[in-house]
């Protein structure tokens, strides 16, 4: 799924500006405008809901009470996932980060617990699961450019600029990234069959 | 977006999937190459990244962030936004007017301005220009200056006080009850702003002579031997 990032830019750099003259209300919006996509990234970043929150919200204290220093000429989400991605480095070096599907499960109120609706849910559950387990075996690196290139749909140029790196260099960790989430999906698939046929 | 055609069979298909979804190589291709698997997987993995980003499960920090960047430089509502922007068009404006004053004022009046020393010392010399050539056809002759002097002088004068370097000053002491006259006898361009007389000799006298309205010529003069004596 690609999200039309740059549709609005002109939009967003009249809410900039706005909210740098401080106007509450333009800075509302451009809270609203990212937080789902912060919130998600940082929550696959870091698999802890807690810490995906916090760092959100620093992120957008951080960036909007520096709104009036923002160059226009970038883009609002680079800077913000910058900031965020910093704010994660930090807390990651005084918390060792810590995946705990059931709680990234939990989140959303569908955790992999007993009680836990059945069938579709379940089986979506457990993918998800499968998905943020298969994302622990990637480094951060691969997986920041996993989840920006797939999740957030920044293209290969823009993630490059992000990082500074080769475009070239962007696609090899995609696609490292790609094979062994590949692997791991496919080895927990195998797994899962191995317990529904084994009636557990 | 462009999408070159390569030979599929000399490629692996997770390489031409994964070209496919880097936009290098059309789906079509990878497909033929046999990438669907792995295509197929990874977009799976987008799908439930997708569901995740577009649910509507993600606290609203909307009022958190506010109130937190709003204790750090705080919100501004609709009016005081008006207000501000009101203050700041209104200094520019003002800021211009002065701007727009001074500079009419410097060019109407000069004198008045931050280089008003200059104007003052160039207007001087244009006075000390225009008096000169007044000073030249004015009857010089008609001018008698008063001085005060510490001995009365029992005889009026009649000489020349020699000034150094400016020609020589030609006058005429009178005697008077409280003070003396000092009176240039040729029309010379000469004013005494004090004398003495010596009251040894009664042929000398220490004097100051110049034009009263050019303190520059100012000179220190003594009597000279021609001076003489009247009764």
């Amino acid at each position: 799924m690609r999200y039309p990032i740059d549709v609005t830019r002109e939009t967003e750099r009249k809410l900039i500006e706005r909210a740098g003259r401080g106007d509450k209300n333009a800075a509302a919006a451009l809270i609203q405008r990212h937080q789902g996509s912060l919130y998600s990234y940082l929550l696959r970043l870091s698999g802890r809901p807690e810490m995906a929150e916090d760092i959100a919200q620093d992120a957008f204290v951080r960036v909007l009470a520096n709104i009036d220093r923002f160059d226009t000429k970038y883009r609002f989400s680079t800077w913000l996932f910058t900031i965020a991605k910093r704010l994660y480095v930090n807390a990651n070096q005084k918390l060792k980060p810590h995946y705990d599907t059931d709680i990234v499960g939990a989140a959303r109120g569908r955790g992999t617990t007993p009680d836990a609706p059945a069938n579709l849910d379940e089986r979506r559950d457990r993918s998800r699961d499968a998905v943020q387990s298969a994302l622990e075996m990637l480094s951060l690196t691969q997986r920041e450019v996993f989840l920006l290139f797939h999740q957030q749909g920044w293209p290969i140029a823009l993630i490059a600029e992000h990082f500074e790196m080769p475009e070239g260099t962007v696609k090899s960790h995609l696609h490292r990234s790609r094979e062994k989430m590949r692997t791991h999906l496919r080895s927990a698939e195998e797994h899962q069959w191995a317990l529904e046929e084994a009636g557990l | 977006m462009k999408h070159d055609r390569p030979s599929t069979d000399a490629q692996d298909p997770v390489t031409l999937a994964n070209k496919a979804l880097d936009g290098d190589l059309s789906f079509d291709d990878a497909l033929v190459g046999g990438g669907a698997e792995h295509i197929r997987s990874v977009r799976r993995v987008e799908r439930l990244l997708s569901i995740e980003s577009h649910a509507r499960t993600a606290p609203d920090l909307t009022s958190v962030v506010l109130s937190d960047v709003g204790a750090r430089r705080g919100w501004l509502d609709t009016r005081s936004r008006a207000l501000v922007w009101g203050g700041r068009g209104l200094i520019a404006a003002t800021l211009l007017a002065a701007l727009a004053v001074t500079l009419s004022v410097r060019r109407a009046a000069p004198e008045f301005g931050p280089n008003a020393r200059e104007a003052a010392a160039l207007a001087s010399v244009v006075d000390a220009g225009e008096r000169a050539a007044a000073s030249a056809t004015a009857p010089l002759a008609t001018v008698v200056e008063t001085i005060e002097t510490g001995t009365p002088f029992l005889a009026t004068l009649t000489g020349t006080i020699e000034a150094p370097a400016q020609g020589s000053c030609e006058m005429t002491f009178a005697r008077g009850r409280q003070h003396n006259q000092l009176t240039p006898s040729h029309g010379g361009r000469v004013i005494v702003v004090n004398a003495t007389l010596d009251p040894a000799s009664q042929r000398t006298v220490d004097a100051v002579c110049g034009d009263a309205g050019s303190p520059r010529w100012l000179r220190a003069g003594r009597l000279g031997h021609n001076a003489h004596e009247h009764d």
